[in-house]
């Protein structure tokens, strides 16, 4: 066996978090200031996670009480440790969320929307449980344009093997477009639609610290990126390596967008 | 389980009332005739995991 190719950095995190969970984690509190919901509202979060949303409301939002509703146990283990009771939390469907109609003043949902099988029975579900005046926003990654780090990634794999076009989130995706994601809302009877993107920076240090993140398999462009022989890896790094933007010292830095969105609920 | 969560939970299917079977551990929905069950400490309410009720359960 070769030595191992792995940083001591690669190896103390889990693969999800050094591929794009430190990345989402920073879209939540500039989500939430464009949101600008006074204090001592009730709020639900919608597929909620390890918790990272809950907490960040927690912290600058000033809740009255925050809910947390998310289908995978794994998730919400971790989301009951990292919150230590600060949100109270459930297992449950985005679709048939366990709570009577106009419970919360604010529903929100962070990078879950598109993954969502019925997203206008989970948007009606959010509109139900959200009282008249309430507020509910959502923010999904840019995949089709300035998500910047798996742009690259499925642009040089499509190159190569046009098949790969199959998982590109980009094209799996198209409720995450500004347009999409107003004629969403709008759709679903809220009032006053309103979209805007975030963007924050994803620095690396070189091609290898963009690179090791994908080799973990967790997430579509992992999972490619591993299912492929070693010689097909090699040729796509190589791709990406030709066609990403490097600084003089080597360094990378990119742009991940999330569009968020929000409305108002009238009932 | 946290009991801040008994107030503002309803049943995922009917949206109707829960009664709380501290003994088993389970959130009973009489109107689903469905037993959602609360695992370290976190109410199951997924439809697909809930526990059909007897006859005479759904009686009582």
């Amino acid at each position: 066996m070769a030595s191992k190719q792995v940083t001591d950095t690669w190896e103390r995190g889990n693969p999800y978090e050094q591929y794009v969970g430190r990345w989402s984690r920073r879209v939540a509190p500039l989500f939430l200031s464009w949101l600008r919901i006074p204090a001592g509202r009730k709020w639900l979060d919608v597929g909620c996670g390890t918790g990272a949303l809950c907490a960040t409301i927690v912290d600058h939002c000033s809740p009255s009480s925050v809910a947390g509703v998310e289908p995978s146990d794994g998730f919400l283990k971790t989301a009951k440790e990292n919150l230590a009771g600060r949100a109270v939390l459930h297992q449950g469907s985005a679709t048939a969320i366990p709570l009577p109609d106009a419970a919360v003043d604010v529903v929100v949902s962070g990078l879950v929307l598109n993954f969502v099988a019925d997203q206008r029975a989970a948007l009606a579900e959010m509109a139900r449980v959200t009282g008249n005046g309430g507020t509910i926003g959502a923010y999904v990654w840019d995949y089709a344009g300035k998500m910047e780090l798996m742009r690259h990634f499925w642009d040089a794999a499509v190159e190569l093997d046009p098949d790969a076009a199959k998982m590109d989130e980009g094209i799996r995706f198209p409720l995450c477009r500004p347009e999409a994601l107003v004629a969403h809302f709008a759709g679903a009877g809220l009032i006053g639609p309103e979209v805007t993107a975030i963007d924050i920076p994803t620095p690396f240090a070189s091609f290898e610290d963009y690179w090791q993140p994908f080799l973990g398999g967790q997430g579509p462009a992992p999972a490619y990126a591993m299912a492929l022989d070693e010689n097909a890896r090699t040729r796509l790094r190589d791709r990406i390596r030709a066609r990403i933007p490097a600084q003089a010292d080597g360094s990378i830095s990119l742009t991940a967008r999330a569009w968020a969105v929000r409305a108002g609920v009238a009932k | 389980m946290d009991p801040k969560l008994l107030e503002i939970l309803v049943c995922p299917v009917t949206k109707g009332p829960l009664l709380y079977d501290k003994a088993r551990q389970e959130l009973i929905s009489k109107s689903a005739r469905l037993a959602y069950p609360i695992r370290d400490g976190i109410p199951v309410m997924l439809e697909d995991e809930a526990r059909k009720l007897t006859p005479e359960e759904a009686e009582r």
